[in-house]
């Protein structure tokens, strides 16, 4: 009996993955997988690791879907950008380590995608978008803000907020989460252009202030 | 504006970089500042950082669980590299983050290093493509060896599949050598599933249906893989189509079978 064999060398490697997650010990592998740092999940990702992609989701999904859900303000665009977060991370791995941490990497990446669904609900409103679309460009190591835990920099930042006068959090909050332009701001809260711009920047750099030895 | 018209601390004109609020000149005398001054451009560095966490001050919140397995299922579905569409988001992401990164650069150094990123990142992303390519052709030979060696065994069963119900033009084989408890599967005219569902392949022994794994045909609906199996005294082989990639039992249709 002969079979035609020229199938699409691709689908090879399709099903090996695919039976090797379902036939595997895919719990015990997730446990040691748990332990590994985000830079080498990426590379197991990289590699066609299923499991390095659910470690990574259960890292940093909370992260990503509060930040969606504050910008987009319901749970079910909220969740679909989750997962289009971290299917992205999968399929296109653009995230390089040379270029900054994973979870700014994710944020920036969350917020920006997010802008892009505000921007989709009207067309006339503006963004500013150069507003942290930024990484930190230079290889670093990890800073002690990486190497805390997840609830110990959300601590961390919340106590950096509550120094911060009310009115210099409320412009950037609306600058960082409503995708507002400054003079939107200024409209909005009716107050000179001028004064949002030095509330703004007098938010950062408090907050720089106070978080600077977790950033440095 | 009145506040454009003094000179502005240099940390004002940082965190107005940050925050996109700059003149033109402001932006000149920043890059002036950032050119000579490593201190500056680490204060720039820092503000960067402010500003990609503050999202943990956020409320705690959690998406819910079905999200985790939908994309657990879309990742399974859709494996590294596996063509146009990873590119495109390739394509489409660079723009955003490294775009961004070159302004950076270009104030701080002078120099546009994002242009030379770029290269290596293409660079990179051509010896990822190799390496893949590479993967794939042991992958196949690998599979191809198998099926020579499975087919010289004395004891090889040559189970013909065909298809059920709406699948009818779906046909091929498993290849099934008593030696070793796997089987190499080869079909064609599959149609492709949707997203989320998968066929699965069952062996039945002793009345028993086992699941042997799922898999995907390719886009000319061909199917060429081995999967193991956990009795090779078994009797059938079914295909179902399932959404779930590890049921305890079949609950989707049952679309090929060796018993017809």
């Amino acid at each position: 009996m002969v079979f035609k064999l020229c199938c699409d060398l691709t689908i090879v490697t399709h099903v090996y993955l695919i039976t090797s997650m379902v036939l595997d010990g895919s719990n015990h592998n997730l446990e040691l997988l748990s332990t590994q740092t985000d830079a080498a999940l990426i590379q197991a990702c990289q590699a066609g690791n299923q499991g390095a992609i659910a470690v990574l989701y259960d890292r940093y999904s909370g992260l990503v879907y509060r930040l969606a859900f504050r910008m987009l303000g319901n749970a079910q665009e909220a969740e679909d950008l989750t997962q289009e977060i971290f299917v992205n991370l999968w399929r296109g791995t653009t995230y390089q380590a040379d270029r900054g941490s994973l979870s700014s990497f994710l944020i920036t990446l969350t917020r920006s995608r997010a802008i892009d669904r505000l921007r989709s609900r009207s067309s006339n409103f503006r963004f500013l978008q150069r507003w942290s679309q930024t990484l930190i460009t230079k290889p670093a190591p990890a800073t002690p803000f990486e190497l805390a835990s997840l609830e110990q920099r959300s601590e961390h930042v919340r106590e950096a907020l509550q120094q911060l006068p009310d009115k210099h959090r409320q412009v950037l909050e609306l600058a960082y989460y409503e995708g507002l332009s400054q003079s939107e701001i200024a409209a909005q809260l009716g107050i000179p252009l001028g004064t949002v711009k030095t509330w703004s920047r007098q938010g950062l750099l408090t907050l720089k202030t106070h978080l600077k030895a977790l950033i440095e | 504006m009145a506040e454009s018209n003094f000179p502005q601390a240099p940390d004002e004109l940082l965190a107005g970089y940050i925050l996109g609020d700059l003149s033109s000149e402001e932006l000149a005398e920043l890059e002036a500042l950032l050119r000579d001054d490593p201190a500056m451009q680490t204060e720039l560095k820092q503000l960067q950082a402010v500003a990609t966490v503050l999202p943990y001050g956020l409320p705690v919140a959690q998406p819910a669980a079905h999200v985790r397995t939908q994309v657990l299922a879309a990742v399974a579905a859709a494996p590294q590299n596996s063509g146009g569409r990873a590119k495109t988001k390739r394509r489409r992401l660079i723009p955003i983050l490294a775009g961004s990164v070159a302004a950076i650069a270009a104030i701080a150094v002078g120099i546009n290093n994002w242009q030379l990123r770029q290269q290596l990142g293409a660079a990179h992303a051509a010896i990822a493509q190799q390496q893949l390519a590479l993967a794939q052709q042991t992958s196949l030979l690998t599979n191809q060896t198998e099926l020579i060696a499975m087919l010289q065994q004395t004891k090889t069963q040559i189970m013909p599949l065909r298809g059920m119900a709406q699948l009818t033009n779906a046909s091929g084989a498993a290849i099934v050598a008593e030696a070793q408890p796997a089987a190499i599967l080869i079909l064609k005219n599959l149609p492709p599933l949707p997203d989320g569902k998968s066929y699965l392949l069952w062996e039945v022994a002793n009345n028993k249906k086992i699941a042997c794994g799922a898999f995907r045909p390719n886009p000319q609906g061909q199917v060429f893989v081995k999967m193991p199996l956990a009795n090779p005294d078994l009797t059938t082989l079914v295909v179902t189509v399932e959404e779930s990639l590890t049921p305890d039992k079949p609950k989707g249709p049952m679309v090929m079978s060796s018993q017809i």
